[in-house]
């Protein structure tokens, strides 16, 4: 079909940049200040157990996916699990996403209200990210991959930058005590926001646009890695910058972070930039999810062109961000129960699924030589 | 006195009006929405003249009776002629071939197609047809006419058709060839050959004659370099062609001639090494060029508009340039160029963003001074496309980012400007547009002495009546000059536009509004494609490629022919392309 949106294959840069900027987005919100609360001055290192927690269900979706070379997750649950069931398991998936890509876009919009648009309702700033969502949606998942890797390298260098300035105000002492909380709760509340990494399971959606296990399980790997990378740095620095018991009552810490740059006269104030790091990573970050539910809706109802659903669902993911009553509600109960329950719907029906595979030897016919 | 009394009983009397109301209109008529097939031919009046004979109707020839079987032999033979004719071959009988000819041509109407009848050798009927102005007088009069009409070329001749034995031992020209067919015959004459038309035979001879006036080489007039090569291309085909062959001295370069345009046929010279292009891309262009279905093509321009991926996109996916050594170097890469008649440009194809901010003039220099001048471009196209849309975005939302002393400064600037500064900006990006289109417009030094003069009389005017603060002047006239610094026209078109597209969206939404622009226009922009080709390859998506991007390293670095190109042959050089390095004292 002519019209249809492209799904197309992606190479391996690009989907490994579209997965670091997908998954590390949080870290310019509620999630450092969050973390704070939960484990203090641990919260560095709690990213560490998160990550390793997240890689050993990556594990998982690698090992399915290697038994099912040709298939992405949702053809996978549908062998393993038949029809109903795989229905159901893809239907949470794409809840799921749906629900945390709406709770970005209103985590985004309530930031952008406290620091940036005052009096600019909040509609108005949530209808401009869902219209950017559409037409990315309409453009495809080639087109946007390659948009996020021409933009990753600018992006990751703003970041560096704001990072090394900020080093002014970095006190050592802050990292103090170093088991925070207690280094078993640091390991309970690490392991539980493993969901924070969460979205590697798009590289089980868009499996049939990889090249293969190899490259799947690499891309996996990496973009842990390196997302481990930046929002522990991330993590560092805010700790490194704010005390613990300050960086609490912070909504976006690594604004607040950037505004305090000063290197004299004329040079402070760097949110300027810091602004577009958020603001595009954001972006595509809201429109990547969008994109997955689509994906995911459209193999469940097994429809070819996602073209004519793309508007609804704007509608619905709209609809889905304007429920929470403020920013302490998306803050405290949205973004804190996704980061803790996530992982129920990422890594767990996976792990069954393989299990599920193994038990009764199925396995995925390879069909192209 | 008597004119005046006329004048004064003509406005006092009635006088019926010498034209009809209104003078001439061009109204519709029973033709209007009618469409004609090209080239349609009468063919009862060919039939007509061509069996009646008589050349010159004024002279009353007398002629022999016939007897019935010659009578017939006649008929007969001017019936197949006639049919041949039909089929758009030449015929054997002279008379049907001129009749067809002026018929198709619009003779005696049409003044600048010559038919000229003569004998050959004084025995066999024969005719020139060639288009006055197109041809080289020289060559007919003194290497064509003259050879053909003395009997003492023909004494060795005794056969039937003589058009083996003029091309071999009559004319000396030195490109002849034979043809059947009336539609090849028929371009070849528009194209400035001349014909030559031989009673009894179906065969036709083209000689070639072509001599119209042409400008010679010039310098470039769009993409002026320091170090470089000096001349461009001019509106002749064959001129292009031959800088092409200078430049490329290789047997594999190879030229496809495609008439496009349905009724005015532009010769379009497809030219790509053979070896080096890939051969999908090679039938695609064709593919494309074959089948646009258009009447009229002027040039390079509307060409480029019928032959890109999508119309609806603002960057441009197809380059044009004026230099052979640029085009030269597309080749090599193993691109496809498009050189079309009567305009100085080449297209090639398919093309990548970064082709459109490099210039010939990078490869000449030193590595390092060429990745200089690409990081300056680089900063210009940034500043031109974003320039004015941050400036309203910090001056409306954003002022807290603003350095104090830099804020108060803008603050007591803008402090008797009445208007808001979206209209600020939007006066002055208009001004500054029409300055640009006027000076364009206008001939030569005033269009120049236009744009110095209104901009800086503008800028002062303005910013001394206190309508526009200077802050502003200096941003629009660095986006100016930023724009100025894209090489290629149309880039730097759509960066204008874009810029206007960021103003609207900084103003709305500040720098969350820009960075929707830079996402919805980068999407785009990613998204499309030239034949094929991702338009921001080898960055994204990612393919190996020379380091030649946007940093150019040493040219004895960039080995290989870029990987989205598929070229049979990928390598440029040699795994060392400068030996001497490690072999001192040897030849």
């Amino acid at each position: 079909m002519k019209n249809m949106t492209k799904e197309g294959k992606i190479g391996f840069q690009e989907a490994l940049w579209l997965l670091v900027i997908t998954t590390s987005t949080k870290l310019f919100f509620s999630s450092p200040t969050m973390a704070v609360k939960l484990v203090g001055t641990a919260e560095w290192y709690m990213t560490l157990v998160s990550a390793v927690v997240a890689a050993v269900g990556f594990i998982f979706i690698y090992l399915l996916l290697k038994r099912y070379p040709e298939n992405n997750i949702m053809e996978i649950y549908n062998d393993v699990f038949g029809r109903f069931l795989g229905f159901i398991l893809s239907f949470l998936l794409a809840a799921v996403l749906l629900i945390e890509a709406a709770v970005g876009i209103r985590e985004f919009a309530e930031v952008q209200k406290v620091y940036v648009f005052p009096k600019t309702p909040i509609t108005f700033i949530i209808g401009a990210f869902v219209a950017v969502a559409v037409i990315l949606s309409f453009l495809g998942l080639e087109a946007v991959a390659r948009y996020t890797k021409l933009v990753a390298f600018s992006l990751i260098l703003a970041f560096v930058i704001i990072i090394i300035l900020a080093f002014q105000h970095y006190q050592l002492h802050r990292l103090f005590p170093i088991y925070g909380y207690g280094l078993g709760k640091t390991i309970y509340h690490g392991a539980m926001r493993s969901s924070a990494y969460g979205e590697v399971i798009i590289v089980a959606i868009i499996a049939k646009s990889l090249h293969g296990a190899k490259e799947i399980k690499k891309l996996g790997f990496t973009s842990l890695l390196i997302s481990e990378v930046l929002v522990l740095v991330a993590y560092l620095a805010f700790l490194l910058t704010f005390s613990y018991f300050f960086g609490r009552e912070l909504t976006a810490p690594m604004y607040v972070m950037s505004s305090l740059i000063n290197y004299g006269v004329f040079f402070q104030r760097t949110e300027s930039i810091f602004l577009f790091i958020w603001n595009l990573t954001s972006l595509i970050s809201g429109s990547v999810l969008l994109y997955m539910v689509l994906i995911v809706y459209c193999h469940m109802f097994r429809i070819k062109d996602k073209k004519p659903l793309i508007f609804p669902f704007a509608i619905i993911l709209f609809s889905l961000s304007m429920i929470p009553r403020g920013i302490m509600d998306v803050i405290s109960i949205y973004r804190q129960d996704l980061m803790q329950y996530g992982w129920i719907v990422f890594y767990i029906p996976p792990l069954i699924a393989l299990i599920t595979a193994i038990i009764r030897k199925k396995k995925g016919v390879v069909k192209s030589v | 006195m008597a004119g005046i009394f006329k004048t004064f009983k003509e406005l006092l009397s009635y006088k019926k009006p010498k034209e009809p109301e209104g003078g001439f209109e061009l109204l519709e008529d029973e033709n209007e929405g009618v469409e004609h097939e090209n080239n349609q031919i009468n063919w009862q009046k060919v039939e007509k003249k061509a069996c009646s004979g008589d050349k010159n109707e004024n002279i009353t020839v007398i002629k022999p009776p016939l007897t019935v079987d010659e009578w017939n032999k006649t008929k007969k033979q001017e019936s197949t002629s006639i049919q041949t004719v039909k089929n758009n071959m030449v015929a054997s009988k002279l008379a049907v071939n001129i009749e067809f000819i002026k018929e198709k041509f619009n003779i005696p109407k049409n003044q600048d197609v010559i038919v000229r009848e003569f004998n050959i050798a004084q025995k066999i009927e024969a005719c020139l047809v060639f288009v006055d102005g197109m041809v080289d007088k020289t060559i007919i009069n003194q290497f064509i006419l003259p050879q053909l009409m003395n009997t003492e070329s023909f004494k060795s001749f005794n056969g039937d058709c003589p058009v083996d034995y003029i091309v071999k031992n009559v004319i000396s020209i030195n490109q002849v060839t034979k043809t059947k067919e009336f539609e090849r015959i028929t371009t070849q004459i528009l194209n400035g050959v001349t014909a030559l038309f031989i009673d009894g035979c179906e065969e036709c001879l083209l000689l070639e004659s072509r001599g119209f006036e042409k400008r010679p080489v010039d310098k470039p007039q769009t993409e002026t370099v320091v170090k470089g090569s000096q001349e461009a291309f001019n509106e002749n085909l064959r001129t292009n062609l031959t800088l092409l062959r200078r430049t490329i001295k290789n047997e594999k370069l190879v030229t496809e001639i495609i008439p496009v345009g349905k009724m005015n046929k532009v010769n379009c010279a497809v030219v790509y090494l053979e070896g080096i292009a890939n051969h999908t891309l090679i039938k695609e262009v064709e593919r494309r060029l074959k089948n646009i279905d258009i009447d009229f093509i002027a040039g390079d321009g509307m060409l480029e508009q019928l032959i890109e991926d999508n119309s609806f996109m603002l960057f441009p996916q197809v380059i044009s340039t004026e230099r052979p050594d640029r085009t030269a170097s597309f080749i090599m890469e193993g691109q496809v160029v498009i050189i079309c008649e009567g305009t100085p440009f080449a297209l090639a194809l398919p093309i990548t963003f970064f082709h459109l901010f490099h210039t010939s003039e990078d490869s000449m220099l030193r590595w390092q001074y060429g990745t200089f001048l690409r990081l300056i471009r680089c900063l210009g196209i940034v500043l031109a496309a974003l320039l004015p849309g941050m400036y309203i975005a910090l001056t409306l939302y954003h002022d807290e980012m603003i350095p104090t002393p830099l804020l108060m400064s803008i603050i007591s600037a803008r402090e008797d400007v009445p208007f808001p500064s979206i209209i600020e900006i939007l006066m002055m990006e208009v001004a500054f547009e029409l300055i640009r289109e006027g000076g364009i417009r206008i001939p030569g030094v005033i269009g120049q002495t236009l744009g110095i003069i209104g901009a800086l009389i503008l800028g002062q005017a303005a910013v001394a009546a206190g309508h526009v603060s200077p802050a502003l002047i200096i941003i629009v006239a660095v986006s100016g000059l930023g724009s100025f610094c894209i090489p290629n026209i149309s880039l730097s078109l759509a960066i204008r536009i874009i810029r206007f597209i960021f103003i609207f969206l900084g103003a709305s939404l500040g720098f969350y509004g820009i960075s929707i622009g830079i996402t919805i226009i980068g999407a785009i922009a990613c998204n499309m494609k030239s034949f094929g080709v991702p338009f921001f390859s080898p960055v994204a998506p990612k393919t190996n490629a020379n380091p030649d991007i946007v940093i150019r390293q040493p040219i004895w670095k960039q080995k290989m022919r870029p990987d989205y190109l598929n070229t049979p042959d990928r390598k440029r050089s040699g795994d060392n392309p400068i030996k001497w390095k490690n072999k001192r004292g040897e030849q």
